[in-house]
């Protein structure tokens, strides 16, 4: 009986980690290529799920039909923002471009509660509380499509970082800008594909998110927190440890609910983020980033 | 107006010290003819203010950016009122008991984080600040939970309680005073050089023999011991505290924002930043209060706006002006 709970509490912290993945995901592409953190990312998600919303508010379709909506929607202001904030940052001290992209989401919030106020609003699907049964065990419809997407993302990042032209570029670009720049890479072009990633990836997850969330104006900044410690884990800049680091931390967060508290789990979750720092700055896949001063 | 600026001649040292002594005394006597709106407001400006000093003393001069720094204003709250609350311990003394656990986290977090990338500083600050939130909010038989610690108003001068604005409008002065006096020591003083030079080039600094670790820890427990009184001044002052008032994410980025926008790593940043985007604050809650979350576009515009066209804040554009303007 008690391992039953046990395996349940896993399964659900695999289900929970999923959604961590996708943000640290997005995270972790745009850190890794144009080491800038991007404060502003959970409200790329937070917008696109209101695209979601509306769309589903007013055509009355299911929000995974509404996704290319919110995929067109968050890269056109991923787009924009790219063109009028990021493009004047990138090669500015980290200090300024925490300062700015927090700005961006300052203001991304302030958008979101000035047109649309901060009211939850939430969407009801009808597989939202259907479960499938593995062997005596249950995962939510929406948590399988998370786990799926977000699988399907890394795959497809592996493959592409891997295997075509522009990824290797994008590696390239990643591990020494100036030189890759030498080398006939476009560099402008490669980060404001990196961006476009990351931002493109929330995007389109929005519309299978806005069916496990509420939708409201902070919703992006309590999510992205988990991704910024789940990015840690895994290592920054890393996201295949990014994605590792999701699943640890969704199990342990899991596990911590079910044994000790469920109002202590995010305060857990931070534990471990400061555990890693100090044990592991890196995180568990990253490369050496202890500056010697 | 140029002609009135240079008539003033504000640039000799004389003047200056004037001004400055006449501007205290102004403050000060301002009590004597104000109604207590203009001084509550005054008081959330100082407050404000202070905290803003503090974040500047670390954020400002070095390029770790706390975005949690209301968990001191949040540890100095609690431990006081708990103080007082359990035990029957007078916030003054509450008030200095606070200070210890504040500069022992100040230190875990400087030695934790201080040989990283910058950004961990950031999550580090954001991550204690939601530990410290949750914990207060987890153990509610110690500090009452969501419901919070809320004290009845009573007239009890020993226990820091006034019935009055003014008594606190002094107590929040006085500490002004001294803040924005070690804020100037600090800026002139061999401390606020080893930082400008860590916040420039770490390594450099290093080479010419600066202990880069020590100064940064020096900074940041100053920061806390600044930004902690503040904390029991607030319990005191608004009468309840619930750890999402005081341990406020929102709160900490404002504070960051404003010292930012201001200018950080200047004495003056600070000061100018608050008294930009406070009264723009009010005016937005007075005027325009139906249009919510417009305070945050504002910010979030001015922020973006100066970082990336004055990345030392106004601060530089006044530098700038003036020095433009002594060449004509």
């Amino acid at each position: 009986m008690e391992s039953n709970i046990l395996i349940q509490a896993i399964i659900n912290g695999i289900a929970v980690g999923g959604i961590y993945a996708i943000m640290a995901v997005g995270l972790n592409i745009i850190f890794g290529v144009m080491k800038t953190i991007n404060f502003a990312h959970g409200e790329y998600l937070m917008i696109a799920m209101y695209a979601i919303y509306w769309t589903h508010y007013f055509l009355k379709i299911d929000p995974l039909l509404a996704t290319p909506i919110s995929l067109a929607i968050s890269l056109l202001l991923g787009y924009v923002s790219y063109y009028l904030v990021i493009n004047k940052i990138i090669y500015k001290e980290d200090y300024t471009q925490i300062a700015v992209t927090m700005g961006l989401s300052i203001f991304l919030i302030g958008i979101a509660q000035l047109l649309w106020s901060p009211t939850y609003r939430g969407i009801t699907t009808p597989y939202a509380t259907r479960n499938i049964n593995i062997g005596g065990y249950y995962l939510s419809i929406p948590s399988l499509m998370v786990l799926i997407y977000a699988l399907g993302v890394s795959l497809f990042l592996y493959y592409f970082l891997k295997y075509t032209r522009v990824g290797v570029a994008m590696r390239a670009a990643s591990q020494d800008a100036v030189g890759a720049g030498l080398c006939g890479i476009d560099i402008n072009k490669i980060y404001l594909l990196a961006w476009l990633f990351g931002v493109s990836i929330v995007g389109t997850s929005a519309g299978i998110i806005a069916g496990i969330y509420y939708t409201h104006p902070y919703v992006g900044q309590a999510l992205v927190l988990y991704a910024f410690v789940v990015a840690v884990i895994g290592g920054l800049g890393n996201y295949i440890g990014g994605l590792i680091g999701a699943f640890i931390l969704g199990i342990s967060l899991s596990i911590t609910t079910n044994y000790v508290s469920s109002d202590l789990s995010l305060a857990f979750a931070y534990l471990i983020f400061i555990l890693v720092l100090l044990i592991r700055p890196s995180g568990i896949m990253g490369v050496k980033i202890v500056k010697r001063a | 107006m140029l002609k009135l600026l240079r008539g003033l001649n504000i640039s000799t040292k004389y003047n200056r010290g004037y001004l400055i002594a006449l501007a205290i005394l102004f403050f000060a006597i301002l009590p004597l003819f104000s109604d207590p709106g203009t001084l509550r407001l005054l008081i959330l400006t100082y407050m404000t203010l202070i905290l803003c000093i503090s974040w500047n003393i670390i954020s400002g001069y070095t390029v770790f950016l706390s975005l949690g720094h209301s968990m001191f204003l949040g540890i100095g709250a609690y431990t006081s009122a708990i103080l007082y609350e359990k035990y029957g311990i007078s916030p003054w003394i509450g008030m200095i008991i606070s200070l210890a656990p504040s500069t022992l986290l100040a230190i875990i977090i400087g030695l934790l984080t201080f040989r990283l990338h910058g950004a961990f500083f950031a999550l580090t600050t954001i991550a204690i600040l939601q530990i410290l939130r949750l914990l207060a909010l987890h153990f509610a038989d110690i500090t009452g939970g969501s419901l919070g610690i809320i004290y009845t108003p009573k007239n009890d001068p020993y226990n820091f309680f006034f019935l009055e604005v003014t008594p606190y409008y002094y107590v929040i002065y006085i500490m002004l005073l001294i803040t924005i006096y070690i804020s100037y020591r600090i800026d002139r003083g061999f401390l606020g050089k080893r930082l400008k030079a860590i916040g420039d080039d770490e390594i450099a600094s290093v080479s010419i023999g600066i202990d880069a670790m020590k100064s940064k820890l020096l900074a940041f427990i100053i920061s806390a011991l600044i930004a902690t009184p503040v904390g029991t001044f607030y319990a005191q002052y608004i009468g309840y505290i619930i750890p999402d008032s005081v341990f406020d994410l929102g709160l900490s980025i404002k504070v960051a924002v404003i010292g930012m926008i201001g200018g950080a790593g200047t004495f003056l940043g600070p000061i100018i930043g608050t008294f930009i985007l406070i009264p723009i604050e009010q005016l937005l809650t007075i005027y325009l209060s139906s249009y919510y979350g417009l305070n945050l576009v504002i910010y979030g515009l001015l922020l973006m706006i100066t970082m990336i066209f004055l990345p030392k804040g106004v601060i530089s554009f006044i530098e700038g002006f003036l020095r433009w303007q002594k060449k004509y």
